[in-house]
């Protein structure tokens, strides 16, 4: 799986307890601890009886695909790690998983790669024991690879009829210039048709990424801190250090306005995607405000959805989007447009939210809205140890320090009303910004 | 057996007849949020003919529009820093509003939502916003953006005719929607959305007496009107006549497909639980662990998975679990076959029939039973891993006049032989008469191919082994005997 959908509530977890005015948001009884190899662990005990979700988390995406001709292989790889080793052949992992009732999944994005499993607490060790396996010694021959190749290209064309999936591609691919960001994490579709050819490379690849100082297993259930690191130390001890780290091209700084135009082979309403350059995650106080911003601006109760979606009703699709990425990455917003004669008019009036928020001034009262959203949110998404075992990954995925996930949560509960347009004003610049229009080729009978 | 509590803390389960509503059922928990489920026994079945989508409609105007009092946009201000939405599911046979609310905010939220649900503001303009919602999901998302969804909902229209009450999507179809009246919508209200067909479920750490006053409050505001409609019979639909072949056509990279036929299973038939466990075994929702994904995905590489149903179960794609609260008086088996190129769609159908059939007539064995079984004992829990959800399958359980699903599936696994499975199997599953949809590019020249007949051998980029290789020639020319092949443009559906 290529694309997660549920890291909405990563912000939510953050700003909770700084409103709470708590010291950390961190569930009481966390623990962390660096193996000497290099992996870290956390554990986080709950008192959910017998369920236990393992995620391990390697820092590993599209992001770090430096060479040409390989976009996409991290979420390949994704795919071999399925593959089985000689301890656990594939019928054996199956047979395994499925008798001990393992819901198991994994996702790749820019950043991270994310293997997810849920079970009871008496596999535990099992499983820990066949994860270890599996990500030391991994085990495929050329044909099953070049057979994994193929359900890449099934997993691209499923996707494909999607219009949004076709914008962000483009986007991406019209905002940078060098960076690995300027391709989605499926990859360029010429790439992923090459894949089956590209066996050796995937042992280049596991042997430089999947490695101890890359990784960190987090737990969260019913588990026993520290019978949990010594079963973890036990299983991945010998998991043996690398040195590889990828040499990033540094994308130049963006210095004017950017557009694509799409003409799109099926009948569809129009498409309008805009997106600006934004801080990266390293810089705490600059991505906390634009992530407030972008939840107060985009919401249904902002003026632009208010006005497009349920006065005018020019609009019927409204998806802002904004994540926290290692580099910089596109805070925009994606409007389907419902007349066709408004598409340039729509385009403008997103432009101008972004552009005009420098001289707009938020009131306290809607920036504590914002705050308390946030908030109940978060106390929603605390309903299984999966859910939050999946929030706390994807944070320990961009910095694997427990504690930073604090100063995150600080940053965000420090803004203040004049940080927000001043923040914004530096980013939403017209340099900044990247414009993609999709049009049906033909206006057909739809 | 094992026993697994998946829940922070254990619910108990009330149902209570309540004077004016239908019915109660009540979870109380410690947690400080509350789940609200609120159903009316209306669906897409009451649609009267030529309106399609009147319930669809009259649903949303009730949770996506503003109330006599306050405008659409009060109530998302309103809820908004609560982080409350009100989700509606529109089904065959029932309407459900759910919520989840912080205690902190249910006096206040229960107000607002007793004003949506009983004086709602039925604006023109709300109401045009609505319409076009609905008949753009229907031309945009269903007919272009989404080949699989697209697939599944049009092998539904071919086993359900448009004369059956289950015969038009559930948000109803183009004219149908565009022909409905602000008037409409205010009288399917008035005569389907009444106390008497009211169910209020309740979970979580509300306060003594809660649900109760919920319930009396709704049905208080709610119009009784002395003559409740009557509701259509849902009869069996006819089996398909072999194996029919639908092309849908459309611009598209690959193919998409969906093959099924009526069941007479739904969760109150004392074969559910064996036939639960035989889809489960051949295609479990998302999961590489079942017959299908292993045969076509796994050991050939054809598409990115493959897996099997006996209930409706929409939006597959973005979801890991079925949601709750589409519970039908008729259900239907179903394959999904995600997309494969257009080269290896013959292959491909062609092996997901050869297995279909090689089960039907073999059964499943000891081993497989076993597997599947102890996976359903551990996993099952899962579908109810949180209280919302817990309540949305508990309603369901109501419907059907079933136990609670855990525990229905746990006593009845528990029980089942593998000749009892197999017994279900050989009764309910068969490979004959099915109902088989393509979502395709070039359609005619993919219709010349079904019908020559011709075999469809695969062709790998890579060595196979031998067992692989023997089975695919028996594969590639695995007779079809297919019936009629129907070519349907993707702008007819759905119109």
């Amino acid at each position: 799986m290529s694309f997660p959908r549920f890291l909405h509530l990563v912000f939510s977890l953050l700003l909770a307890a700084s409103i709470a005015g708590a010291d950390t948001l961190l569930p009481p009884g966390a623990r962390s601890r660096v193996l000497d190899n290099g992996m870290k662990v956390v554990v986080i005990p709950t008192d959910t009886k017998d369920v236990v979700a393992l995620q391990l988390v390697m820092a590993v995406g599209s992001r770090n695909e430096v060479e040409e001709g390989k976009s996409g292989f991290a979420h390949f790889f994704e795919h071999l790690m399925f593959r089985g080793t000689k301890r656990y052949p594939p019928d054996a992992a199956q047979e395994m998983l499925k008798e001990a009732g393992v819901a198991s999944n994994a996702w790749t994005w820019d950043d991270q790669t994310v293997y997810h499993k849920v079970f009871l607490k008496e596999d535990l060790d099992r499983i820990l024991d066949y994860e270890a396996d599996r990500f030391m010694n991994l085990e495929y021959e050329e044909p099953e690879f070049r057979t994994e190749a193929l359900a890449v290209l099934g997993e691209y064309n499923k996707n494909s009829a999607n219009p949004t999936e076709k914008m962000h591609e483009v986007l991406q691919d019209t905002a940078y210039d060098t960076h690995t960001y300027e391709h989605t994490t499926m990859g360029f579709l010429e790439d992923i048709e090459k894949y089956p050819d590209g066996y050796e490379y995937s042992w280049t690849f596991f042997n430089r990424f999947y490695r101890p100082e890359y990784a960190t297993l987090l737990l969260v259930g019913d588990v026993n801190p520290e019978q949990a690191f010594g079963s973890v130390e036990r299983y991945f001890g010998e998991w043996e250090r690398g040195d590889y780290v990828a040499e990033l091209p540094v994308e130049p700084k963006q210095t004017g306005p950017r557009k694509a135009d799409i003409e799109w082979e099926s009948p569809s309403l129009p498409w309008v995607m805009v997106g600006y350059k934004a801080p990266p995650y390293s810089d705490l106080d600059d991505t906390a405000t634009i992530q407030l911003w972008e939840s107060l601006a985009f919401s249904k109760t902002g003026e632009l959805y208010q006005q497009l979606v349920l006065e005018e009703q020019v609009v019927d699709e409204f998806e802002p989007f904004f994540w926290l990425k290692k580099d910089p990455f596109l805070v925009g917003l994606a409007v389907r447009v419902t007349d066709p004669a408004k598409v340039d008019e729509v385009r403008q009036r997103v432009i101008q939210t972004f552009e005009k928020a420098k001289d707009q001034t938020i009131t306290v009262s809607r920036l504590d809205d914002v705050k308390s959203r946030v908030r109940y949110s978060f106390l929603h998404s605390l309903d299984s140890p999966d859910s939050i075992a999946s929030n706390l990954a994807f944070m320990l995925s961009l910095n694997s320090n427990l504690e930073s996930i604090d100063d995150y949560y600080q940053a965000i509960g420090n803004v203040s009303t004049d940080q927000l347009t001043r923040v914004a004003g530096k980013y939403f610049r017209p340099e900044g910004r990247t414009v993609v229009t999709l049009k049906s080729k033909e206006e057909k009978d739809i | 057996m094992k026993t697994t509590i998946l829940k922070l803390s254990l619910f108990f389960l009330f149902l209570s007849p309540i004077a004016g509503a239908q019915e109660m059922l009540t979870m109380p928990g410690e947690s400080p949020l509350i789940d609200i489920r609120i159903q009316f026994e209306v669906g897409a079945i009451d649609d009267p003919k030529g309106k399609e989508g009147l319930t669809y409609l009259t649903a949303l105007a009730l949770s996506e529009a503003g109330t006599e009092n306050r405008s659409y946009q009060d109530l998302l201000s309103a809820f908004y820093p609560w982080a409350v939405t009100v989700d509606t599911t529109v089904g065959k046979e029932m309407v459900t509003f759910a919520a989840t609310v912080h205690q902190d905010h249910l006096d206040e939220f229960t107000k607002i939502l007793t004003e949506m649900l009983g004086s709602p503001g039925f604006d023109p303009k709300d109401l045009e916003r609505l319409k076009d919602k609905g008949k753009n999901y229907l031309t945009q998302d269903l007919r272009q953006n989404n080949d699989e969804e697209l697939g599944k909902e049009a092998l539904y229209l071919q086993i359900y005719p448009n004369s059956h009450p289950y015969g038009h999507h559930n948000f109803g179809t183009v004219s149908g929607l565009e022909s409905i009246t602000d008037q409409d919508i205010r009288s399917h209200y008035r005569s389907y959305f009444q106390p008497k067909r009211l169910i209020v479920g309740v979970a979580g750490g509300y306060s003594e007496g809660y649900p109760e006053r919920l319930a009396q409050t709704l049905a208080a505001e709610l119009a009784s009107e002395s003559e409740l409609p009557a509701r259509p019979t849902i009869a069996q639909p006819p089996s398909p006549d072999g194996r029919r072949v639908t092309i849908v056509e459309k611009d598209t990279r690959s193919v998409a497909m969906s093959l099924g036929f009526p069941i007479d299973v739904n969760r109150s038939h004392p074969d559910w639980a064996a036939l639960f466990l035989f889809r489960s075994f051949f295609g479990e929702h998302r999961s590489s662990n079942s017959h299908l994904y292993q045969r076509l995905r796994e050991a050939r590489g054809l598409n990115y998975g493959d897996y099997a149903y006996i209930e409706y179960f929409p939006n597959g794609m973005y979801l890991t679990k079925p949601e709750p609260n589409y519970p039908r008086t008729r259900q239907i088996f179903q394959i999904w076959i995600r997309p494969v190129q257009p080269e290896t769609a013959l292959f491909a159908l062609r092996a997901t029939l050869y297995e279909l059939e090689k089960v039907v007539k073999n059964g499943m064995t000891q081993e497989q039973f076993d597997a599947t079984r102890s996976f359903l004992k551990k996993n099952a829990p899962l579908l109810v891993a949180s209280s919302s959800r817990d309540l949305g399958y508990a309603l369901d359980s109501k419907f059907y006049d079933s136990d609670p699903l855990v525990k229905r599936l746990r006593a009845d696994l528990e029980k089942l032989t593998l000749e009892e499975l197999n017994e279900a199997i050989r009764k309910h599953i068969q490979a004959d008469d099915i109902e088989i949809v393509l979502v395709a590019k070039d359609a005619e020249s993919l219709r010349k191919e079904l019908m020559a007949q011709k075999p469809s051998p695969m062709e790998y980029n890579s060595p196979k082994p031998e067992e692989i290789l023997r089975e695919d020639k028996l594969i590639e020319s695995f007779p079809m005997e297919l019936g009629e092949i129907r070519i349907v443009p993707v702008s007819t559906l759905f119109r």
